[in-house]
C-alpha cells in the first residue's frame, strides 16, 4: 500500500489563460502551460521523459501531436478519455510511472478549446453521439427519450437527492456563492462579476432543479503539472495519498455512492466506510486532518456528494454542512478557493489541483488558506489525491 | 444527419425493441437469481458468466425523480419544450427513463405510473413514455 505514497511529487504547474479564444489553436494554450510549468519547475523539456494527456483530439490536442509540437521527446506516453474526471488519475499515473521507473520527468497536461463548438448534446458538438452510446450515455443520457447533455443527469442526481433527506433546493445556492466569492480574488478566473443569492435565483432555468448559474462555464485553456521523484525540488508538493476513479453498479457520476440514481442500489456509504478508503489509508491520515480542498464542481450539487462520499460529513448532510461559509475562505475548511470550475475556469478539476499545489507552497497571495500543509483532491468519482507540502 | 433521434439497435437490445413495437415492456433477466436488470447485458450482472432470458414484465412503477427540460439540446425537440424525464422504479432496484409529455400536469413523485411506448414524430424509435391521462403527444 505504500508503493506509492510519498514517493513522488508535483514540481510544476502551470496554465494557460482561460478566456474564451475561437480563433486561437488548443495548442497555444497547451504551449502556454507547458512551458509555464517548466519554467515553475526549473527545467529545461529535454529533462522530460513522460507524457500523460487528458482530453486529446477533437477539443484537445493528442500525446503524440502535444511531443510533436513542442519538441518533446517522451519514452512514456499515456492518454485518458476526452472528459472531465481523469484529472487525478492523470496524474496518479504519472506518479505510477516514475514509481515504477518507467519515467524520472512527466508532464500531466490538460488541454482543451469549446469556444467553436456547441454545447454537448447538441449536433455542432463533435460528442453529439454520446448521447447514443451503447447502454447509456456517460452522464446517464438517453438520446431518443430526449435525454441529453450532461447536465440533465446532474439535475436528476440533485432532485433525487433532494427528495430522499427531504431538502430545501435553494440551500445549493451556498456552493456557487462561495465559489464566486473566491473567483473575484484570482487573476485569472473567468467569472468575476460578483454574484448575490437573488442573482442565483433569478439565473436562467436549463434543466429543472438546476439553473445557469449551477453550471460551470465551458471555455477553453489548459492546466500542466509536472510529476518527479519526491527529494528533488526545493518547492515541491508530494503526493502522499492516491484513490483511482470508481465504477459499477452502485455509481453513477453525478451522484454520490448508492443515491438510488440509475442501477444504483439505495444503500449510502457509513461515515466510517468513507474514512476508511484507500487515499486516506495511503497516507495515513483522515479527513480530518486536511487544511484545503479541491472538489470537482462542473455543477454545483457535485461537491455535497465528494463531501459526503469521502467522509467529511454523515450521508445527506453535506447541504446544511456546507451553510454559513465552512467551505468558504476564513472558513474551517476552505474548498475551491481559486473559484473552482463553477467561477474560476472549466478545467476537468485540473485548475483546483493546480491550486492546492499553490495554497501548500504558501504563494496563493490573498488567497491563502494560513499553515496549509495537507491538501486533498476528492471528487464524486470515487478518485482522491492528498498532497502535502514542507509544513506537512 | 437524421432530424430524428434514433438509438443504437442490434443483436444485444433486439429484444428490447420488438418488444416495444408491439407494446411490451420485455428486460432481461438473470436466470439465476431471476433477478431483472438493465441496461441489457448477454451475461448476468450479479453471477459470473450468468445465463440471462427476456421476459416482458408490468409496464408501471413508481416515479422517483423528474427533471423538466427549458433549455433544447436536441434540435428535433425544440418544439415541444418544456418536456420531463422521469426515473421509474420497474421492479425493486431497475430503474428505467421515460419521457413526460407534458411536465406541468405530470404525476407527483413517489405516485405509482403507468408506461406505454409512444411513437413521436422525433424519434425513430418507440420512446417510453409516462402515461398522463388526457394529455396528448406533442
Amino acid at each position: 500500500m505504500a508503493f506509492l505514497g510519498g514517493k513522488t511529487a508535483i514540481v510544476g504547474v502551470g496554465a494557460s489563460r482561460f478566456e474564451r479564444q475561437p480563433d486561437a489553436s488548443v495548442l497555444a494554450f497547451a504551449g502556454d502551460a507547458l512551458n509555464a510549468a517548466l519554467a515553475d519547475a526549473g527545467l529545461d523539456k529535454g529533462q522530460i521523459d513522460g507524457l500523460v494527456v487528458q482530453v486529446g483530439s477533437p477539443r484537445g490536442a493528442d500525446y503524440d501531436t502535444v511531443a510533436l509540437t513542442f519538441g518533446l521527446t517522451p519514452s512514456y506516453c499515456g492518454q485518458t478519455w476526452a472528459h472531465g474526471r481523469f484529472a487525478a488519475s492523470a496524474i496518479m499515473q504519472a506518479a505510477m510511472a516514475v514509481s515504477a521507473g518507467l519515467a524520472t520527468r512527466v508532464v500531466c497536461l490538460m488541454a482543451m478549446k469549446n469556444s467553436d463548438i456547441g454545447r454537448m448534446g447538441e449536433a455542432d458538438n463533435p460528442f453529439y453521439y454520446e448521447q447514443f452510446r451503447e447502454n447509456g450515455g456517460p452522464h446517464g443520457e438517453e438520446g431518443h427519450i430526449g435525454m441529453s447533455s450532461p447536465i440533465a443527469g446532474a439535475a436528476m442526481g440533485f432532485d433525487l437527492y433532494c427528495r430522499r433527506y427531504g431538502l430545501d433546493r435553494e440551500l445549493l445556492a451556498e456552493i456557487p456563492l462561495t465559489f464566486r466569492r473566491h473567483a473575484l480574488l484570482t487573476d485569472d478566473a473567468v467569472m468575476r462579476a460578483p454574484m448575490t443569492a437573488a442573482d442565483y435565483r433569478a439565473s436562467r432555468p436549463i434543466v429543472d432543479p438546476l439553473r445557469l448559474f449551477d453550471c460551470s462555464p465551458v471555455g477553453d485553456g489548459a492546466v500542466c503539472v509536472i510529476v518527479a521523484a519526491a527529494g528533488e525540488g526545493a518547492r515541491e508538493v508530494r503526493i502522499t495519498g492516491a484513490q483511482g476513479m470508481h465504477a459499477g453498479r452502485d455509481t453513477f457520476i453525478f451522484a454520490p455512492v448508492g443515491l438510488g440514481m440509475a442501477q444504483q442500489s439505495d444503500r449510502r456509504r457509513t461515515r466510517a466506510e468513507a474514512r476508511r478508503q484507500r487515499v486516506y489509508e495511503m497516507a495515513g491520515v483522515g479527513p480530518d486532518d486536511i487544511d484545503v480542498l479541491g472538489l470537482y464542481d462542473s455543477f454545483s450539487p457535485l461537491p455535497l456528494y465528494a463531501l459526503e462520499d469521502f467522509g467529511f460529513c454523515d450521508a445527506g448532510d453535506a447541504l446544511a454542512w456546507v451553510q454559513g461559509g465552512r467551505i468558504g475562505l476564513g472558513g474551517a475548511l476552505p474548498a475551491n478557493t481559486s473559484g473552482g470550475q463553477l467561477s474560476q475556469a472549466q478545467l476537468n478539476g485540473w485548475g483546483q489541483i493546480r491550486e492546492l499545489v499553490v495554497q501548500l507552497r504558501g504563494e496563493a497571495g490573498q488567497r491563502q488558506v494560513a499553515n496549509a500543509a495537507r491538501a486533498m483532491w476528492a471528487s464524486v468519482g470515487g478518485d482522491a489525491l492528498i498532497l502535502e507540502g514542507k509544513a506537512a | 444527419m437524421s432530424a430524428r433521434l434514433a438509438p443504437l439497435v442490434n443483436d444485444l437490445s433486439r429484444p428490447f425493441w420488438d418488444a416495444a413495437a408491439q407494446g411490451a415492456l420485455s428486460l432481461p433477466h438473470c436466470v439465476e437469481t431471476g433477478r431483472p436488470f438493465w441496461p441489457p447485458s448477454a451475461t448476468s450482472p450479479f453471477r459470473t458468466a450468468g445465463a440471462v432470458a427476456w421476459r416482458a414484465i408490468e409496464p408501471a412503477g413508481t416515479l422517483l425523480s423528474l427533471v423538466v427540460y427549458r433549455r433544447g439540446f436536441q434540435a428535433p425537440l425544440a418544439a415541444h419544450l418544456p418536456y420531463g424525464i422521469a426515473l421509474v422504479e420497474v421492479s425493486p432496484g431497475v430503474r428505467l427513463l421515460a419521457h413526460v409529455d407534458n411536465p406541468d400536469a405530470a404525476p407527483e413523485c413517489a405516485s405509482r405510473v403507468t408506461l406505454r411506448f409512444a411513437q413521436p414524430q422525433w424519434s425513430q424509435a418507440p420512446v417510453l413514455t409516462v402515461m398522463q391521462p388526457g394529455v396528448q403527444d406533442k
